[in-house]
This record gives C-alpha cells, sequence and structure tokens, in this order.
C-alpha cells in the first residue's frame, strides 16, 4: 500500500486527483495506485457510478441500498 | 460493507434499514418502498448471476425503473462485485472507523471535482507510456 506523502510522479499525479475529488486517498486507491495509468482511468467512473450529481440519474441513497445487497451476498467486508 | 453502510447512512439508510436488506424475506419489509425492493432485489440476482434466467424479477425492476436507471443500477451493481473480488483477493485493509467515516462528506458528487479530476489527468498526461513487461 502506498503512503501518499511519499509518493512520487504517475502516482503522486493519481493521488492528487483523488484527494482533489474526494478529498482523501482511501486505502484501496493506495493500494490501485501501484498501477496508476490504469488506476486514473477507473477512478472516475467509480465516483460517478456510486454518487449522484454527476450524470447518474439514481440518488445515492437508492444505489447504496444496492451496493450493500451486493457486499453482503458477497460477504465483503471492505 | 464497512464503507457502504457508512456511505449509507450519510444518505440517509437507516441502520435498521441495513440490517432488513441483508435479510432473505427483505421483499416484505415495511421499512423498504417498492422502488428501494426492487433495487435491493436486481442487486441480489445480478450478484448471484440468477438475473439472466429470472424474467419475473426483471419485470418488477421494469414495473419501478426507466431503462436508464437500469442501466446506472445495473452498472453500479456490477461495479461493486468486480470491486468486492479486489478488495478481498488484495486483502485491503479497513481504514479505521473514523477515516472510512470521511466517505460520508462524498455523497453528492460535485461535477466541477470531477471535471478538476479529469483536467489535472489531461494536464499531466505523460509523455511516454511504458512498454508491457515482457511475458
Amino acid at each position: 500500500m502506498i503512503d501518499p506523502a511519499t509518493a512520487t510522479g504517475d502516482v503522486a499525479m493519481l493521488f492528487e486527483a483523488v484527494t482533489a475529488m474526494l478529498g482523501r486517498v482511501p486505502n484501496s486507491y493506495r493500494i490501485l495506485g501501484h498501477s496508476p495509468l490504469v488506476a486514473k482511468m477507473l477512478i472516475p467512473f467509480n465516483a460517478v457510478v456510486q454518487r449522484e450529481g454527476a450524470g447518474s440519474v439514481l440518488t445515492a441513497r437508492l444505489k447504496e441500498m444496492a451496493v450493500i445487497k451486493t457486499s453482503h451476498v458477497n460477504s465483503c467486508r471492505y | 460493507m464497512a464503507h457502504n453502510t457508512s456511505l449509507g447512512q450519510a444518505a440517509g439508510i437507516s441502520e435498521e434499514q441495513v440490517l432488513a436488506i441483508g435479510t432473505d424475506d427483505y421483499m416484505e419489509s415495511a421499512l423498504l418502498n417498492a422502488r428501494e425492493k426492487a433495487a435491493v432485489l436486481w442487486a441480489e440476482h445480478v450478484t448471484k448471476n440468477t438475473a439472466r434466467s429470472r424474467d419475473d424479477v426483471f419485470e418488477i425492476v421494469r414495473k419501478e425503473f426507466t431503462e436508464a436507471e437500469i442501466i446506472d443500477l445495473t452498472l453500479v451493481c456490477c461495479y461493486f462485485n468486480m470491486f468486492n473480488r479486489i478488495t478481498d483477493s488484495l486483502k485491503m485493509p479497513i481504514e479505521i472507523q473514523s477515516e472510512v467515516d470521511k466517505i460520508k462528506t462524498s455523497v453528492r458528487l460535485d461535477p466541477a471535482k470531477v471535471k478538476s479530476y479529469l483536467t489535472t489527468v489531461v494536464e499531466k498526461w505523460p509523455a511516454s507510456f511504458p512498454a508491457p513487461n515482457p511475458d
């Protein structure tokens, strides 16, 4: 897992962009950051598909209900 | 679950509703309306990959949602099936609760922030890309 404080190059760029959008760098992105040029394409999709207000026609509330069920069926703790 | 329960709370999902969603008889729950039940039903069947053979399930979903809504709902379910696999397979450590709860500020996404993200990515576009590692 990459510490944002010591990130350089493409990884630093990725974390800077993530922080600008989400206000933090969650563990999941600190791990995906090992492949920054791929992760950078995934992250905005994650944000738009899960949240509301940037294009999705569903509320974040309703989508979170679906995601809670998904994660429950998959027994995923994260 | 940790992150989505936290984000769900911020989005207005009660603890009782989270518990109801986790049961097998959520379709009978008084805590969820018809649209919410259909969303959870779709999530369950997409995740178990039974949606493809359950026309009765799709009929329930189609009564509650427009075509655009069904796409957004299906995409978010499928994205989290992928993401669940990533976090489990790579044994992603859950942050301490105070760190997890920072997700609560991001229920609503400011499109200007997405633009800012994409602008940063484009402005700092690499001059060259690495060749794939040899097989």
